[in-house]
């Protein structure tokens, strides 16, 4: 599936820079989408899954115990942050830079079973695949924990 | 000058309890600290597990900091490792009571005071 998207910066942390996803004629990004899914906000362990994006971006970085790592395929940048069964698909570049995508409430075994869960992380994995072409042919630089260059796709 | 306006994030940021910050803090720096001590002394989580008795899945979720320990589980976990991950402060204790002079004269109302030299 190919989408078009533009990257947003939500926020710069002292350790690391968080940015999202606007899908091309969208008003909320999918970062928006996710923080505005009621399924998703009044669940209990919500809360935390905020503090530890805090956490991230402030004071730990964006280290690889946080997530789950290759949720989509062990090429690409996907991985998830988690609490409980509340699942956050985003794309991780080191520990500097997060792109957060959008998620869902995980009831199924695998992400493949539950549509919502398929699109975000096809999302993702579309946005990491974009990215990793724009480094390669160095459109897009990481300089300390920003993205420097051409983040729209929406004319690809 | 006008303030940014905070994103929808920041917002609900905000409303985060004080006690899951703390519980957050606590796990997140649980988590970093033990996987470092794992990387320092080359042992896989797999190992880890097994030197604890601890399922792989109880092991993953505390290292990913997603766990609520008890005391008995972070007991175990730093007698495998041998070091401690967690520390209490130590309580300060002070024998003798701190009073005023007022109350050293209420409690013992026959002390003179000390005669002082007249100012001119």
């Amino acid at each position: 599936m190919n989408f078009k998207f533009t990257i947003e910066l939500v926020q710069t942390g002292t350790k690391a820079s968080l940015y999202t996803v606007r899908l091309e004629g969208e008003k909320q990004s999918e970062f928006d989408k996710f923080l505005s899914d009621s399924d998703i906000t009044t669940h209990a362990e919500f809360p935390a899954l905020l503090e530890r994006i805090d956490n991230i971006i402030n004071k730990h970085g964006c280290q690889d115990t946080f997530f789950k790592l290759k949720e989509s395929r062990l090429t690409d940048a996907v991985v998830a942050l988690w609490r409980d069964n509340i699942r956050l698909y985003c794309c991780r570049y080191g520990n500097i830079i997060l792109i957060l995508g959008s998620g869902g409430l995980k009831y199924t075994r695998t992400y493949q079973q539950d549509p919502k869960l398929l699109k975000s992380i096809q999302i993702m994995s579309n946005v990491s695949e974009k990215i990793d072409e724009q480094i390669n042919n160095k459109s897009i630089k990481i300089i300390e924990n920003k993205f420097w260059g051409n983040l729209d796709f929406t004319n690809e | 000058m006008n303030k940014m306006k905070k994103t929808k994030f920041q917002l609900l940021l905000q409303q985060v309890p004080p006690e899951t910050k703390k519980l957050v803090q606590k796990q997140d720096e649980i988590a970093v600290l033990i996987n470092s001590i794992l990387q320092q002394k080359g042992l896989t989580q797999k190992e880890f597990a097994k030197k604890t008795g601890m399922k792989e899945s109880q092991l993953s979720k505390i290292l990913s900091g997603n766990a609520n320990m008890t005391l008995k589980t972070i007991s175990k976990i730093e007698a495998a490792l041998g070091e401690d991950i967690i520390s209490i402060p130590a309580v300060k204790s002070t024998l003798i009571p701190q009073y005023h002079a007022a109350d050293y004269k209420k409690l013992y109302g026959l002390i003179k005071p000390h005669a002082t030299p007249e100012r001119g």
